[in-house]
């Protein structure tokens, strides 16, 4: 954590360094300047806080850092009155960026296995129906039965193959 | 001396119409009927935008409702494209489509398990646009308004600054969470497997033909460590123009790599790469291209 911010703290002040004569020209504005400082050190902080939900709209930028990262994923399944299965096609709620939402409805199954609540099983569950409604907003001829949830864990052989398992962690009936 | 110090006009405005574009693309595709069918007992406003909480829980149901949603994308839409065509006055326009994005970023941040990162950087750079005379070139009034000693360059390097710190930001983290483990084993091969796997309208598959050759992965694993010193360098390039076409060479590919094998695709990103790291300024147009040369002889 301390090397992280080392690092951090030497790229920056390498750059406010290389370009003091612009970003501090004796020219620029008082309130200029503030905004280069409030950005470099918000970006900072917020990396450092690690949680997005804090410090937005500043990030934390951390894609792709674990070493060991989780070999499964979720598939969520329309089951249609044929019993015919397709992917929930997540476009229909956001179509420049589907995962962050997939997200959300996955943490909110994982909330619903970890926490015995009413309210947040109830959250799970209305959040399913209307997925299955905005389906069918779009796709009024086609009578959906079920929503699954499933998680899929696969095992990657280097230059070989790859083997997927299945299994159902939620499924939710439209009645 | 930074290489954007000399962002003049003709930058800025390309970044105002590339930047406002984005967003437009981002409105047309918005779904406020969807968002508005959402439970709003799942909404979670993040950071800044819990100032929500101090107001009664009604205006989060008016914000969520489908006549509001609809009202912000056609609002959204025509802000964006008087932001692109540079309608004058451009600052009360501007602030006000800045007004409607952060409202739209609350929307869909609040029904979403983790962020967009590729929005930052056009979320902060429409931000110091608004607050900047970036109408003065390209835009629908015949007058240029170009004013000599005027800093045209300031929303260019703040927007170039976010950009490139971020990519610095996640190279360290890499490197400092990951070490060279993340280089070394099979987590490239699991990050790649698994983002090809999960859904996605894009539905690219190459990795999984990839992985099939020991070679190939050795190669991936080599491309990922070479990445990630140029993510960390990244800042650097606003000094070096050699070091900024190297990045360039190398990050761009990268951008499409991400598309192909793993079904992410940061084209704001790239939008803004185009227009930050690539000097308008002083391209000679004509040189480039033999048709326009051949065009004008003629």
């Amino acid at each position: 954590m301390e090397m992280e911010l080392l690092f951090k703290l030497l790229i920056v002040g390498a750059i406010l360094f290389l370009g003091k004569n612009w970003f501090f020209s004796s020219k620029r504005s008082l309130i200029r300047k503030a905004v280069v400082i409030f950005l470099v050190v918000g970006m900072i902080v917020a990396q450092q806080i690690k949680d997005h939900k804090v410090t937005y709209p500043l990030a934390n930028w951390s894609m792709y850092s674990p070493p060991f990262p989780a070999n499964h994923y979720k598939e969520y399944m329309l089951v249609n009155s044929d019993g015919e299965k397709l992917h929930y096609p997540f476009e229909l709620v956001n179509s420049v960026n589907q995962r962050p939402f997939m997200r959300k409805v996955s943490d909110l199954e994982d909330e619903s296995l970890r926490v015995e609540s009413d309210v947040v099983i109830e959250n799970l569950g209305s959040t399913l129906e209307k997925l299955v409604n905005i389906y069918q907003k779009y796709y009024p001829n086609e009578e959906i039965v079920e929503l699954k949830i499933n998680v899929v864990q696969f095992e990657v052989y280097e230059s070989d193959s790859l083997v997927l398992n299945r299994f159902n962690s939620h499924s939710h009936k439209i009645e | 001396m930074m290489i954007q110090e000399n962002a003049g006009v003709k930058t800025l405005a390309l970044l105002r119409i590339v930047v406002f574009g984005c967003w437009l693309i981002i409105a047309v595709l918005f779904s406020p009927w969807s968002y508005s069918m959402l439970p709003v007992s799942i909404f979670e406003s993040w950071g800044a935008y819990r100032v929500i909480n101090l107001f009664p829980v009604e205006l989060l149901e008016i914000l969520l409702s489908e006549w509001f949603l609809l009202s912000l994308k056609g609002f959204l839409i025509v802000g964006c494209l008087f932001c692109m065509l540079g309608v004058r006055p451009f600052k009360p326009i501007a602030i006000f489509t800045v007004f409607l994005i952060v409202v739209y970023d609350f929307v869909v941040r609040g029904f979403n398990g983790f962020i967009n990162h590729a929005q930052i950087g056009i979320f902060f750079s429409a931000i110091f646009i608004a607050f900047s005379p970036a109408v003065d070139s390209l835009s629908i009034h015949k007058k240029r308004l170009e004013k000599p000693g005027k800093d045209y360059s300031f929303p260019t390097v703040l927007t170039a600054l976010t950009l490139t710190l971020a990519y610095s930001f996640i190279g360290i983290r890499r490197f400092m969470v990951g070490g060279l483990e993340i280089l070394t084993n099979d987590a490239l091969l699991t990050y790649l497997v698994r983002n090809t796997l999960n859904y996605s309208p894009y539905g690219f598959e190459l990795s999984l033909t990839l992985i099939e050759y020991g070679w190939v992965i050795l190669l991936l694993k080599v491309g990922f460590f070479v990445v990630t010193i140029a993510e960390v360098l990244s800042p650097f390039i606003l000094f070096n123009n050699y070091l900024r076409y190297a990045w360039l060479i190398i990050m761009v590919p990268f951008h499409f790599m991400t598309l192909f094998t793993m079904n992410i695709f940061f084209w704001e990103n790239l939008l803004l790469i185009s227009v930050l790291f690539i000097d308008w300024e002083n391209i000679n147009y004509a040189s480039l291209c033999p048709i326009i040369k051949v065009c004008r002889i003629k």
